[in-house]
């Protein structure tokens, strides 16, 4: 019984995870205008913002109650977090192998997209669905107000030039905040049941 | 309400940092009152659709069919009243303590006094009241935590669809940030947006209403099915009238 419901847990994050590859894919790079944004935007820039989130759910304890006496709960929290990230590839996957990535607001793009998906699986992991509708709040906010914060992460978005010069060591701090929160996470799953 | 205001302590946290990152992107609030209040009015783009997740993340986690289906429905419509306004409280709250700061720096540094219309200061106020009922229809329709994500990007994405479609800013107004453009409001458009966000959220009520009362006899629904209507038709007539009137009429730097 509780296998199915997470199963069930995990397909429809699946399925809306494919959604999205198919929109990242066909309008990936088309301008969608924000009002109030402080930058032009892509669609691009929504589904690095909210796809972290609404995969996310697959994050979430469902059975809060119960589950620190559940005997797989360890290995079923590794698994969901497995998956997040196979169907964070997927779902951006079209955008990760597009010109658009070698560029210096791609560069940005994947940097914020990256921390943005560590806050998530922490919030969601931790917090349940109050940490996820944080997480999309501030996904919200970085829609709207990203290039604000570009400098705060060492990215100069005016420069017009192509190929970034410095910036590649964020991106490389990202990443490996991404890769040592998820061990982390994937490490202590299982404590509470021990 | 007082039950589910401590309930919804994630609420203040959400809806206080909307507000503030608004009020911290647009910080030189001196320049005058019109431009304060846009400001603060410009919230309800990151606060419409945080309060629609809230109410759908209420409704979903602690106000579940299983628990619904043991009351009356009369005490199911109090909850579901309950949840939407403890949610529009805790968001028209965060608002109100920046319309306090923002008048205060505004008397402080004698900010010119601009404002033309008194329901210019509603305008945001008054968009979070289909977004609340939106949220809280989400949440009794579908009990999947997907709901939650659902709700908040439809309404962050009906801001951008809507202004690209030059449609009536229902949910999240970009209108009343027009001054922070310099420009100043069209009165006609602006009431017309008023009025068709209070109609939005009064036809969401109605649904709402006919929802949790399905189980009872057709003959005791006919009212709201008229009032779902009639309120149905002004949101129509608010869209076709819109598209009519300009919004912005004036520079207000040629002053």
């Amino acid at each position: 019984m509780i296998l199915v419901a997470r199963l069930r847990g995990w397909l429809i994050p699946l399925m809306f995870g494919l959604c999205i590859a198919a929109i990242s894919f066909i309008w990936g790079q088309t301008p969608a205008v924000l009002p109030l944004a402080d930058g032009p935007r892509q669609v691009a820039h929504y589904v690095g913002a909210f796809t972290p989130s609404v995969i996310g759910t697959c994050l979430i304890d469902r059975f809060p109650e119960i589950s620190r006496s559940l005997p797989l709960e360890g290995k079923a929290q590794r698994l969901a977090l497995g998956l997040y990230w196979f169907m964070w590839l997927v779902a951006l996957g079209p955008i990760l192998a597009s010109p658009f990535i070698g560029t210096l607001p791609g560069r940005y793009w994947l940097t914020a997209v990256l921390l943005l998906s560590v806050l998530t699986t922490i919030t969601s992991t931790r917090f349940g669905v109050n940490g996820l509708l944080g997480a999309l709040l501030i996904s919200t906010i970085w829609v709207v107000a990203g290039d604000t914060f570009a400098p705060f992460l060492g990215f100069d978005l005016e420069q017009h030039s192509p190929t970034p010069g410095a910036t590649p060591i964020t991106l490389a701090i990202a990443i490996v905040i991404a890769i040592g929160a998820t061990l982390t996470l994937c490490f202590t799953a299982g404590r509470a049941h021990r | 309400m007082r039950q589910w205001l401590r309930r919804g302590r994630i609420g203040w946290i959400v809806c206080g940092t909307a507000v503030l990152i608004t009020m911290l992107r647009n910080t030189d609030w001196s320049i005058g009152w019109l431009w304060m209040i846009s400001t603060i009015n410009g919230s309800a783009m990151l606060l419409s659709p945080a309060i629609g997740g809230l109410v759908a993340l209420q409704c979903v986690q602690s106000w579940r069919r299983s628990l619904r289906s043991s009351l009356p429905a009369s005490m199911r419509l109090r909850g579901l009243g309950s949840i939407v306004l403890a949610n529009l409280v805790q968001g028209w709250s965060c608002m109100g303590v920046a319309a306090v700061v923002g008048s205060a720096v505004c008397l402080f540094t004698h900010a010119r006094w601009d404002v033309i219309w008194p329901t210019q200061l509603v305008v945001g106020a008054v968009a979070l009241i289909p977004s609340a009922f939106l949220g809280a229809l989400a949440g009794c329709i579908s009990e999947s935590v997907l709901t939650i994500p659902s709700v908040f990007l439809a309404l962050f994405l009906s801001h951008v669809l809507l202004w690209g479609m030059g449609a009536p800013q229902f949910f999240s107004p970009d209108l009343p940030t027009a001054p922070m453009f310099n420009f100043a409001l069209a009165p006609v458009r602006l009431h017309l947006e008023i009025f068709g966000n209070l109609a939005l959220g009064g036809a969401l009520w109605a649904s709402l209403r006919l929802l949790e009362t399905r189980s009872q006899a057709p003959c005791s629904q006919i009212r709201w099915w008229i009032v779902l209507g009639v309120l149905s038709g002004c949101v129509v007539a608010v869209w076709v009238l819109v598209s009519r009137f300009p919004a912005y009429y004036e520079f207000l730097g040629k002053k």
